[in-house]
């Protein structure tokens, strides 16, 4: 047993861990604010109960009663149960869990940015806008695509984004027949679910024993019903697409276009130009590649970003600049129309433009650099543990991320990968992604990034190699039952899919009466 | 003194797989097969045999056989005569199990390198009666259903593993016989035990795996049915459409609103169904008759990715020689899919050929993946 770590564990009684604001203030009848209604202002409204339609009053307002300080404590006690990139080594694999400079956040909270409105005359909010353009132009030189937006508020809305623009500029040219979307089995796992969502029927394409898509199987596939393709390069299991050209080439030459899923694009930061890798259409995550909060830690941010002559398919209204005025163009006729309400998730886009001017260019390119090495290092010294195995190009160097396979350990341990993963939370370690890709059986896709030390990626290995090498030979129970050492041991994350509580008041009608 | 050069047993049980053209789905009983012969389906054991034993024939081996067309006939057309020894067997006309088991029991007692057997899973229950694990062993799949992890994927595949088996030696391992319930079966039942092992050469290349049933999870019929609508959707007036067997076919069946036999092969014309558990030659005049085009709606065998000539027998070489390669509809749950590396075939060369190559497999609604045909 590890006993360096132990997580905060904040209950109420033996099953209760840290009740909700409604269970905490049950039975009670007010809490810190009351506030009543003077007397001369009901008499000039007269009797309020009329002014309001029976159907809209309510008898009861459901609100905790709690006081402030009991409020503050109340979240203060989750948050030492929760974990996230300030807390410790965070390697899930396709995520980019990376480390959020706080003075991202100091500026994201300055009035100037909190307090806009959307609303608010397009003169009086220049600096804002001009904060947008500035990091579109940006992440502009740092992809080749020279036209955006940051309407869409996550990557898979990128993604869907993405795919109507492809649909859209196949329309545009009479191409209605285009209803195919190839996909790679190694591309980012939300790929397939947006295409489907933007009505294209999904090609999946194979890897072949390099790890990358399968040639062959490719050129099969492509033909005049190819819209486009959906490619992410350093693909899912880390490894750098080695025929994107020729890929890029096949797309175009079947008349679809080539689209580039953001997720992995922290391994060639400042390296290498999405557009001379023939990429047309792109989305970038700046809540992974440019270090905005993510993971349930805020919203996020994809950017969406077009090769010229993709610019009128852009949703609206698009930001442009004249005269060093910016202002928003909504008279964009073959718009794919709006995608969201607004301009996307400012405070978020605000951040990723403090990353990128306290980095600059050549800041970005150590970026990649730093990723790239951990990820080998880890990588080289990880599949050298006993019980782990390497199902793809096992010889050839990794990107920013890696993926290994546990089912070796299956001579000791049902499913092992899955419970490794909780064996590494007893050590203060998040666990990996874990079963994905879906082409690696036991997966572990493991992404140090650059912000991890080489001390804290040390401990990491060891770890495993303390799990896999020494735990599953001597007590293997350890590792079934794992974690001993966390706020709370293992979910019932079926029934937590299948039956999502998102409120109180799904909770209480859902639950009222026989709490489980 | 034993003979330094190896000796191969090699033993053609011939009425092997003349209940699957005639959609009988086994040969165990004689009336099968007076049946079968009377609609004139020809024997295909003898030919089968003949593919696997031509790639041993450059091989400097003895080979013990037993008369007529349990295998002197084939062997004497492939092997020069002082390499064949005839074993001492009077085999009637129409031959069973008995003769399978006596000439068995004679390859066990003079201790053969390697029995090779040409039959089905019945076949191989025989062998396994009489020799146990005691000396190697490997099928040549000629049967009607082929469920057993004992057979080459092909005739040519078992003559390519005795080969090598025999000139530079394999890993022996054992290998799943299953029993099938014919009558079962027949019944449009799947009952599949395990029945014991044999010890066979290790080539998993080569080797087909046992059949791996479906599973009937929710998340699989979620998966049939999103298949199964999907196929529904595409399908097109004045298309004759032949069903396969199998519970992912039978889903589509399902949503076109009939119910479909299993393990038969059923056929489908304007979104009707025109015939049931149809034979070979019946099927053959359906398709003959047929002036529109048509199409092959399959799912691979679990375990082993065979796609044709396993099961459906009832598909003839004059259904093949009629559709292209795009008129082969090839369904498959992702689960099933995941755990095949590529789809294979045990069709006449000349057909493999026009087949093999990459092709889509629909694994949901309008979701495909691109698979490798070998």
């Amino acid at each position: 047993m590890n006993d360096l770590f132990r997580q905060a564990k904040w209950q109420r009684e033996r099953e209760l861990i840290e009740p909700t604001v409604f269970e905490l203030s049950q039975g009670r009848s007010e809490g810190y604010y009351r506030f009543s209604i003077e007397k001369e202002m009901l008499d000039a409204v007269g009797d309020v109960q009329k002014l309001i339609p029976s159907k809209l009053r309510r008898e009861e307002l459901n609100l905790p009663n709690l006081s402030e300080p009991e409020v503050v404590r109340h979240f203060s006690r989750l948050a030492e149960m929760n974990y996230g990139v300030d807390s410790g080594p965070y390697w899930l694999g396709s995520c980019t869990m990376k480390y959020n400079p706080k003075i991202n956040e100091r500026i994201a909270a300055s009035p100037k940015v909190r307090r806009l409105h959307p609303y608010q005359p397009e003169e009086t909010v220049q600096g804002a806008l001009k904060i947008m353009y500035e990091l579109g132009e940006m992440l502009g030189k740092i992809t080749g695509l020279r036209h955006w937006t940051f309407q869409t508020s996550a990557g898979a809305h990128g993604e869907y984004l993405g795919c109507s623009i492809i649909r859209a500029y196949q329309l545009d040219r009479g191409e209605k027949q285009r209803d195919e979307m190839l996909i790679p089995l190694s591309a980012h796992g939300s790929n397939f679910a947006s295409a489907a969502m933007a009505g294209f029927k999904v090609i999946k394409i194979p890897v072949d024993s390099r790890g990358c898509t399968d040639m062959g199987a490719l050129r099969a596939a492509a033909g005049e019903r190819t819209a486009g393709m959906m490619i992410t390069n350093p693909n899912t299991l880390g490894i750098f697409e080695e025929d994107i050209l020729e890929i890029a080439d096949l797309v175009h030459n079947a008349g679809g276009l080539l689209y580039y899923d953001g997720a992995n694009l922290n391994a060639l930061l400042g390296r290498v130009l999405l557009s001379a890798m023939g990429v047309d259409v792109a989305h970038l995550n700046l809540h992974k590649t440019f270090s905005t909060p993510h993971g349930t830690g805020g919203p996020g941010a994809g950017a969406v970003l077009v090769r010229d002559g993709l610019e009128d398919f852009l949703p609206v209204p698009v930001l442009r600049e004249r005269d060093g005025r910016y202002y928003f163009d909504y008279n964009v006729p073959k718009s794919v129309g709006r995608i969201k309400a607004f301009y996307g998730n400012f405070e978020v886009l605000v951040k990723a433009w403090a990353y990128l001017k306290a980095l600059g260019s050549t800041g970005l390119r150590e970026v990649s650099g730093i990723a790239v090495l951990n990820a080998n290092y880890a990588f080289t010294k990880i599949k050298g543990i006993r019980e782990v195995s390497v199902i793809y190009g096992e010889d050839r160097p990794r990107k920013h991320e890696f993926v290994i396979s546990l089912k070796e350990a299956r001579s000791k341990i049902e499913a092992p990968a899955l419970h490794v993963a909780k064996r590494l939370l007893d050590y203060g370690l998040h666990p990996p992604t874990i079963y994905f890709p879906p082409v690696v059986e036991e997966a572990f896709m493991m992404e140090p990034t650059e912000t991890d030390s080489k001390e804290e990626i040390d401990h990491y290995i060891e770890v495993m190699r303390k799990i896999l090498e020494e735990e599953l030979e001597e007590n293997p129970k350890t590792v079934l039952e794992a974690p001993h050492n966390s706020s709370i041991d293992r979910l019932d994350e079926v029934r937590a899919a299948r039956e999502p509580i998102l409120s109180w008041k799904i909770y209480e009608r859902y639950y009222k009466g026989n709490k489980t | 003194m034993r003979n330094p050069k190896k000796v191969l047993g090699f033993l053609i049980n011939p009425i092997a797989g003349l209940g699957g053209p005639a959609g009988f789905k086994g040969t165990d009983r004689p009336d099968i097969v007076d049946k079968a012969l009377r609609m004139g389906i020809k024997p295909r054991a003898p030919k089968r045999g003949y593919v696997a034993l031509s790639q041993l024939s450059k091989l400097d081996m003895k080979v013990l056989v037993p008369p007529k067309d349990m295998g002197y006939e084939i062997a004497r057309k492939i092997l020069p005569p002082e390499n064949i020894e005839v074993i001492k067997l009077s085999i009637p006309s129409r031959t069973s199990a008995i003769h399978t088991k006596i000439a068995a029991k004679e390859m066990l007692n003079r201790k053969v390198d390697l029995l090779m057997f040409v039959g089905g899973d019945g076949t191989a229950k025989d062998i396994l009666d009489v020799v146990g694990s005691d000396i190697p062993t490997l099928g040549v799949p000629a049967g009607v259903k082929i469920f057993s992890a004992v057979f080459g994927i092909t005739p040519s595949h078992s003559g390519e593993v005795a080969r090598k088996f025999l000139s530079e030696g394999l890993p022996l391992k054992l290998a799943e016989v299953v029993d099938v319930d014919e009558e079962a079966y027949r019944s449009d039942r799947l009952v599949i035990k395990l029945y014991g092992y044999l010890r066979v050469p290790y080539e998993p290349q080569l080797i087909q795996s046992s059949k791996q049933p479906s599973p009937l999870t929710e998340e699989e019929k979620l998966a049939r049915e999103s298949i199964a609508r999907y196929v529904v959707e595409e399908m097109k007036p004045e298309t004759l459409y032949i069903l396969g067997p199998g519970l992912t076919v039978s889903e589509v069946a399902k949503q076109l609103g009939f119910e479909k036999t299993l393990l038969g092969v059923d056929v489908v014309l304007n979104f009707k169904l025109i015939a049931k558990d149809v034979n070979a030659i019946q099927l053959d005049k359906l398709v003959a008759r047929h002036k529109g085009p048509v199409k092959l709606i399959l799912s691979p065998l679990g375990g082993s990715g065979l796609l044709l000539g396993r099961g459906n027998q009832q598909i003839g070489n004059a259904v093949l020689s009629r559709i292209n390669k795009d008129d082969l509809i090839v369904l498959a749950t992702p689960s099933k899919l995941h755990k095949l590396k590529s789809l294979r075939l045990d069709v006449e060369s000349e057909l493999a050929r026009k087949f093999s190559g990459y092709h889509r497999v629909i694994t949901g609604y309008k979701e495909e993946v691109v698979v490798l045909i070998e």
